[in-house]
């Protein structure tokens, strides 16, 4: 009761004095229910978080990647964690000593058991970073290529202290350890998409029918949303639309025997999709499913026939990666390509002429991938 | 045709089920990362905004992951642990969820997790309303015991 009323008070406080009482409670509902979504959102978003750890790199004792050490008069926590397309690193830096500390965020990086050595990348613009005694403080850094970490079992992280001079003081270290014991998940090394948009425009190459008497000079345009769901496999939603020609054959033959025919037609996509990364350059797509079909004749912008029907079709894509990010707020895989749609759908007539028809429709397309 | 007043509508009823669903004491714990004693103290582990509201008791689950970072072993008792919220007093259990027990020994660079809850009372509850209050939770780790602090906002909502 007590946080109906604050909530009410609290939407009031939002509210014009002089505005209808109305406006105040819905005002107050809306501020409730935002507060309330925001926190349940807040934490659904941590539980997440603490279980995205990966999975082969836990330690047997805590269920957990965390390590902990110590040096410089600093504590540090590493974590690893994963989703479906990255892997980064957690850091947490305390400072126990009674002055400040410097880190030197531009020398940081991790040393690799074959010596490799990376630098440690922040998904933030900061320069040396002063940590005021009794403070703590949290990056995040990603790992460009989470498949590189199956080859390693371990991993040294080295955080460089400075003075005001910049001259070198201490160096703080923590290593994480992976476990062998444990099973690896396929999240792990695995890069993958959870959503990709597509933009593509094109025209039908081969074509039976009315696909081909009346597409051969207009473009296919069309959209498609890929969400993988189970490994890199998931499902396709898309819409395509392609205003046909006018064609006077056509007009003649359909029973209505009108001035100028004009015809277009829609489709709207669904059906099963599989993604293939292949490394940082390449990504292949290929989904098949029911294609839904709509013919419009109109004449004089007034519908005078519209034609439903069922088909299939079956999608290939093929995509170069021009830029790849693993850091706020460009996060994505940018990619342009080509690809090819065929799309059968079955025979039907509007007068003496036959429509549908199968078709094999290459085309170029725009793609974002997250 | 849908309209848009009706999109938001649902809109609105969409966010206020959800929002209400959801109503619990906002509290929140601060990072903390120690180092007493020889072991090393995180709570990272503890989801700051997940609490539970049942049966008229709330529910704080608090988690810290511990190491012994010298060369002698540590043995850990979380048995005494408490809470403490303004003038109230009650006892917290703790334990090491590995092993289910609230005894362990860690060796040099050995880590465990330890887990502790508590069920807040009603009374407790109209008490954190006055004011801004912090809430106690006092473990023994090794020789001394550690306290880890949530604060408790007021302005935000108790059923």
């Amino acid at each position: 009761m007590k946080k109906l009323i604050i909530t009410i008070l609290f939407g009031l406080s939002l509210t014009n004095n002089s505005r209808a009482s109305g406006d105040a409670a819905a005002s107050a509902l809306v501020s409730m229910a935002l507060v309330g979504t925001i926190y349940s959102i807040n934490s659904v978003q941590y539980d997440e978080w603490l279980k995205s750890e990966m999975e082969s790199w836990k330690y047997d004792e805590t269920d957990l990647t965390s390590s902990l050490s110590r040096g410089c008069d600093a504590n540090l926590e590493l974590r690893l964690h994963r989703n479906r397309r990255m892997s980064w690193i957690v850091l947490v830096v305390h400072n126990e000593k009674k002055e400040p500390i410097i880190l030197n965020t531009d020398n940081m990086d991790v040393t690799f058991p074959n010596g490799a050595v990376r630098k440690m990348k922040s998904n933030h613009a900061v320069s040396d970073y002063k940590i005021d005694p009794g403070w703590t403080i949290q990056g995040v850094f990603p790992i460009s290529e989470k498949a590189e970490l199956a080859n390693f079992k371990s991993m040294e992280v080295r955080l460089p202290f400075i003075d005001t001079t910049g001259k070198s003081v201490c160096e703080l270290k923590g290593v994480l350890n992976r476990n062998d014991k444990r099973e690896v998940d396929y999240l792990d090394y695995n890069r993958l998409l959870t959503v990709e948009f597509s933009l593509f425009y094109g025209n039908n190459l081969l074509a039976t029918n009315s696909l081909k008497a009346t597409s051969d000079k207009q473009g296919l345009f069309g959209i498609l949303m890929n969400i993988y769901a189970y490994k890199n496999s998931g499902f396709t939603v898309g819409y395509l639309r392609q205003d046909l020609k006018k064609d006077n054959e056509l007009t003649v033959k359909t029973a209505r025997n009108l001035s100028a025919l004009s015809l277009s037609e829609t489709n709207y996509l669904i059906g099963y999709a599989v993604n293939f990364l292949h490394g940082r350059q390449f990504s292949t797509t290929f989904g098949l499913g029911l294609l839904g079909y709509t013919l419009e004749d109109t004449h004089e912008q007034n519908i005078h026939d519209m034609q439903n029907k069922t088909g299939e079709y079956i999608n290939a894509n093929f995509n170069y990666i021009y830029y790849s990010s693993d850091s706020f707020p460009y996060r994505g895989d940018y990619m342009v390509g080509l690809g090819f749609l065929f799309r059968n759908i079955p025979k039907f007539h509007i007068g003496n002429a036959v429509f549908g028809g199968a078709s094999l429709a290459p085309y170029l397309d725009l793609n974002i991938g997250f | 045709m849908i309209k848009i007043k009706t999109i938001l509508s649902i809109i609105l009823v969409s966010f206020i089920i959800s929002g209400c669903a959801k109503f619990i004491t906002r509290l929140r714990v601060k990072p903390q990362l120690l180092y007493e004693d020889g072991l090393l103290i995180s709570n990272s582990q503890t989801n700051p905004y997940r609490f539970k509201y049942e049966n008229n008791q709330l529910r704080i689950d608090y988690a810290l992951i511990i190491k012994n970072n010298v060369q002698e072993p540590k043995e850990l008792d979380l048995t005494n642990a408490y809470y403490q919220a303004n003038q109230e007093k009650s006892d917290l259990k703790c334990l090491f969820p590995k092993t289910n027990q609230t005894k362990k020994t860690l060796k040099f660079e050995e880590q465990a997790l330890a887990t502790c809850s508590v069920n807040i009372t009603p009374s407790s509850l109209n008490a954190l309303m006055l004011k801004d209050t912090d809430i106690t939770l006092s473990i023994p780790l090794a020789h001394n015991i550690h306290n880890f602090t949530y604060r408790v906002f007021a302005e935000e909502f108790v059923q």
